[in-house]
């Protein structure tokens, strides 16, 4: 029993030991400048720049308070349910094709892949340029069919749509290839025992297929809601959350608050705020999809 | 834990060679679309006239160049020169980021001419408590820019003066994927308008907003009924760019817009068979534009605020305004400048020149309150909500000014 | 879905070839736009319709760029610093996710959610504490200023630790029983397993810092140093974007992914795809 216990204290002192870079580096590069950041979060004006004076929850209160950052975290659920279930519904469709026979399949996964990895500065200069309403490529299509062209990102209406199908046009190939390893990893005798009761192959996909990819769903899902409730770079580069503030995401407000009204402290209590809403979401995808994947 | 890190970084340059930085450079922050010929020059002069020293001139978007001035004032790491497109000299200065040059000033201003050669507003809105933090490199004001055959086609030989002419001819050049105007999505442009009508942004006295007048509501619900009842103007391309205009007007898809000197370079190389001119602005109850433009800080934390002073002097004597204003079409803010030969004899200088002298700097006095940043971007919003969803001028602009005296009154 | 057991009639067949051919066309065609507007001269640029089809081939804008700024020095800055990143991911992240994995030791769960937790929080909120720590250490304008915060991530590791925890404890058992130290089991035991894992973060990590803005923005003070990233902004005029110049830089940055992604696509899809399955 010593032994065994001897023999825990020294893994444990070796994981400790292998964990040193890792606790040194998020201790210097994330928790130091959080902990700075929410030393900001009670100062008014501009800590660690200009002039600034403690404020206690003032900057917090304002925060809760303000009828505006409860417009844009309502606008950044709006667009991060949206994106993520728009990518998963499309990638799935996607992804039952192509995990069947299908010619030129590694190419053509490839192909829808590829603007994934694409930096946003050029996903929103191509876009902006496709979609500029007077000198761009759709509207012009849409005028040879006869149909009327749209002000895409510049109309209250239709600028968040638009701003989420560009990025559901980012993310669809990740999101399918994934699906279509999930779909391909679904044992062979569970189709074949649902063919001989007579299931057609859409009854089989949505009572076999379905309820298999749950835990892939989940992973998907949460790894994309992170990503977006948080997302600057779409709102900052497409549209400067206009029109009206209609495409104004959380993060752009914070960013805003922080690098062009200067209110450096405000903005820190804004990011905490958005922490907690993102931690809360998170939370909740496991509890409603349920613990399916091995996470923790 | 960072003594180590330190250590280690040390360590690291050393074997990376290093970047060290020479004791004898000279750091300057300029945007990228002003980095033209003559600027070079004047560099090139500095550096042959203070032998060993180089001057590191960096070019930026306005936007980027902010978020890197902002981590620079939080470290101390910053430049010994900068320009700024306009604001930011009193926001900074009132940080007590910038360095105040009324010595500099006082010993020199005789002899380069500043403050007396200097259009009056553009040495106000470089001030701050009486104090001199900046001064001013480009003077700009925008103002009415035409398609001469357009207008011609439909039967105007000469430029609107007046709203109601303005109206008329937008209407009447307007075709199937032409407008007769083509607004632009930032506030500013709307600023015109509402000058021209007759009402003011902000009371000094009061330190209030007074953008709900009845006619900050006229002017801003004249272009909202262009767009909407009249169909005359589309509307404006969202984005932080200001160039959707510019853009429609190069293409000879739009008869009118308004737009300063900045836009007269890619007007002209992107469409060079255009017949354009250059207006006055319109008057309804007064003639009236928004001014603006480039202006130059020294920050508090300059490593050589004397070189960065000479430098400075260099990039504003007279020979440098002419040079880069006949090269790029941009306006200066010397007395001297507009009334040289030069700029009299070319006509597109000359016409946006003239605009000068009624022209305002918009946020002047709201900038010393410390909250213009806040202000401005209620009024974007309200701006938006006229423009974009057609909601009544009048309604919308006292319940965002409302909104921006609580902040002010804080 | 197997097709010895299903075929597909003639109409289905139709349906599901022109679904895969509008997503590829929809996938490719922005691409090849900006392909064209990076050729256009200003003429097409502004000719007020959309030119698809360029009316002549401007290959000057290329050399444009190039001689507008030290574009081969940017290409170089942005190999270093997603290069440097890239190989500090490889290493640390699946030393780490090892320790997590398969390590038992006190306060493991708290502290693997305290990793997970940092990917809540946008990376700009901590740039500008960042920042000043930078200074402090003496890195600003420096490679490893730009390298060091991004040397590991919460993702990788996780990443990592869910390739490492299917691999049989008994395999890491054995080798203890011989009397390898941890490093070692590492290395021979746990790296090999998980190859088509590293390939994955490799190539992600990569293209990924290769796109990074806004820390080199900051960090960067002089124009020899800047990536491609911030090295395009040049080319912005004060009020409007010389579009086809931009698309010309615009083609630049993703061309050494799309090279890379060419040559590694198959390993880079598969690798992707496996890393979905756990």
């Amino acid at each position: 029993m010593l032994s065994l216990n001897n023999w825990r204290t020294r893994q444990a002192l070796i994981a400790y030991g292998l964990l040193l870079p890792a606790i040194a580096y998020f201790a210097t590069y994330f928790f130091y400048p959080i902990v700075v950041e929410l030393w900001a979060s009670f100062y008014r004006g501009a800590p660690l720049i200009g002039e600034a004076r403690f404020a206690g929850f003032d900057n917090y209160v304002q925060a809760i308070t303000d009828e505006r950052v409860r417009r844009a975290l309502w606008i950044t659920l709006v667009y991060a349910v949206g994106t993520t279930a728009c990518t998963l519904v499309v990638a799935l469709g996607l992804a039952a094709i192509l995990a069947g026979p299908v010619r030129a399949n590694n190419m053509i996964r490839a192909i829808i892949f590829f603007p994934y990895i694409i930096s946003f500065v050029i996903v929103a200069l191509m876009w902006k340029s496709l979609l500029d309403p007077y000198t761009g490529i759709l509207n012009s299509i849409l005028f040879m069919f006869g149909l009327e062209g749209q002000n895409w990102l510049g109309t209250p209406q239709t600028a968040l749509p638009t701003m989420i199908a560009i990025t559901v046009w980012k993310d669809v190939g990740y999101a399918m290839l994934i699906y279509v390893a999930a779909i391909q990893g679904v044992p062979q005798t569970l189709y074949e025992a649902a063919s001989l009761d007579g299931a057609t192959r859409r009854q089989a996909f949505f009572s076999i297929t379905l309820p298999l990819l749950a835990p892939t769903t989940l992973f998907l899902a949460v790894i994309s809601m992170i990503s977006h409730l948080q997302d600057l770079s779409a709102p900052y580069l497409l549209t400067n959350g206009g029109p009206a503030n209609a495409t104004r995401l959380f993060s752009l407000h914070v960013y805003e608050a922080a690098f062009v009204e200067l209110n450096i402290g405000y903005a820190s209590a804004l990011s905490f705020l958005m922490f907690i809403v993102i931690l809360a979401i998170t939370f909740i995808q496991f509890r409603f999809l349920g613990r399916k994947v091995s996470y923790a | 834990m960072r003594g180590f890190l330190k250590g280690f970084a040390v360590a690291a340059m050393i074997g990376a060679g290093g970047s060290a930085a020479q004791a004898e450079t000279l750091t300057v922050y300029w945007n990228a679309g002003h980095a033209w010929d003559a600027y070079q020059a004047v560099i090139d002069k500095f550096e042959a006239d203070n032998p060993g020293w180089t001057v590191q001139w960096e070019k930026f978007q306005w936007p980027d160049m902010r978020t890197k001035l902002i981590a620079d004032f939080a470290v101390g790491n910053t430049p010994d020169l900068s320009a700024e497109p306009g604001g930011w000299v009193q926001e900074f200065a009132q940080q007590g980021l910038l360095k105040p040059l009324d010595e500099y000033v006082a010993r020199d201003g005789e002899a380069m001419g500043y403050p007396g050669d200097w259009q009056d507003f553009s040495v106000n809105r470089n001030m701050v408590d009486g104090s001199y933090y900046g001064v001013q490199l480009h003077l700009t004001c925008a103002t009415l820019v035409y398609n001469v055959d357009m207008l011609k086609e439909a039967g105007f030989d000469a430029p609107p003066k007046t709203w109601e002419e303005f109206r008329q001819i937008a209407i009447a050049t307007t075709k199937p994927g032409r407008f007769g105007f083509a607004p632009n999505p930032v506030p500013a442009y709307y600023w015109p308008w509402m000058f021209q009508a007759g009402a003011t942004y902000f009371d000094p006295e009061a330190k209030q907003v007074v953008f709900d007048s009845p006619e900050a509501a006229k002017g801003l619900q004249f272009i909202a009924d262009l767009i909407h009842k009249d169909k005359a103007a589309p509307l404006p391309v969202t984005g932080a760019d200001y160039e959707g205009p510019q853009k429609l007007f190069t293409a000879g898809r739009a008869a009118m817009i308004i737009t300063g000197p900045w836009d007269v370079t890619p007007i002209r190389t992107g469409n060079p068979n255009l017949n354009w001119a250059i207006a006055p602005s319109l008057t309804d109850t007064a003639q009236a534009t928004l001014a603006g433009g480039v202006s130059m800080m020294i920050p508090a934390a300059a490593r050589h605020p004397d070189q960065a002073w000479d430098l400075l002097q260099r990039f504003v004597a007279l020979e440098t305004e002419l040079a880069a204003s006949v090269a790029n079409g941009m306006t200066m803010p010397r007395k001297s400048w507009a009334a040289s030969p030069e700029v009299q004899a070319d006509p597109t200088l000359n016409s946006f020149g003239q605009c000068l002298p009624y022209a305002r700097d918009i946020t002047a006095d709201l900038r010393l309150t410390g909250k213009s940043a806040r202000v401005e971007e209620l009024l974007k919003s309200a701006v938006d909500d006229v423009v974009y969803n057609n909601r009544p001028a009048a309604e919308v602009l006292a319940q965002y000014a409302a909104e921006a005296n609580k902040a002010l009154a804080e | 879905m197997s097709a010895a057991l299903y075929h597909r009639s003639l109409l289905e067949s139709i349906v599901i070839y022109t679904v895969l051919g509008v997503a590829v066309l929809l996938a490719i065609f922005p691409f090849l736009y900006m392909l064209s507007l990076s050729l256009q001269s200003d003429a097409d640029l502004f000719s007020g319709v959309p030119v698809i089809i360029p009316s002549q081939l401007q290959f000057s804008n290329y050399i444009d760029i190039w001689e507008r700024a030290p574009f081969a020095r940017f290409v170089l800055n942005s190999f270093i610093i997603a290069g440097g990143i890239t190989a500090l991911h490889l290493i640390f992240d699946p030393l780490i996710g090892y320790v997590f994995a398969k390590m038992q030791f006190p306060g493991k769960g708290a502290m693997f959610a305290a990793v997970l937790s940092t990917l809540m929080l946008p990376f700009f909120i901590r740039m500008i504490p960042l920042y000043i720590l930078t200074a402090e250490m003496g890195w600003l304008n420096t490679y490893q200023g730009l390298i060091m915060p991004f040397a590991m991530s919460a993702y990788g590791i996780f990443l990592m630790r869910q390739f490492i925890l299917p691999i049989p404890d008994e395999l890491i058992e054995a080798a203890r029983i011989d009397g390898a130290g941890e490093l070692r089991i590492f290395f021979t035991v746990i790296l090999p397993q998980i190859r088509p894992a590293l390939a994955t973060l490799g190539l992600l990590t990569f293209v990924f810092q290769f796109n990074e803005f806004l820390w080199p923005l900051i960090v960067v003070s002089t124009t020899e140093m800047r990536p491609i990233t911030t090295g395009l902004t040049l080319f912005n005029q004060e009020f409007f974007t010389a579009w086809n110049l931009t698309a010309t830089g615009g083609v630049l940055l993703f061309l050494p992914s799309f090279v890379l992604f060419l040559f590694t696509q198959r390993y880079f899809i598969r690798s992707v795809m496996m890393s979905g399955m756990k």
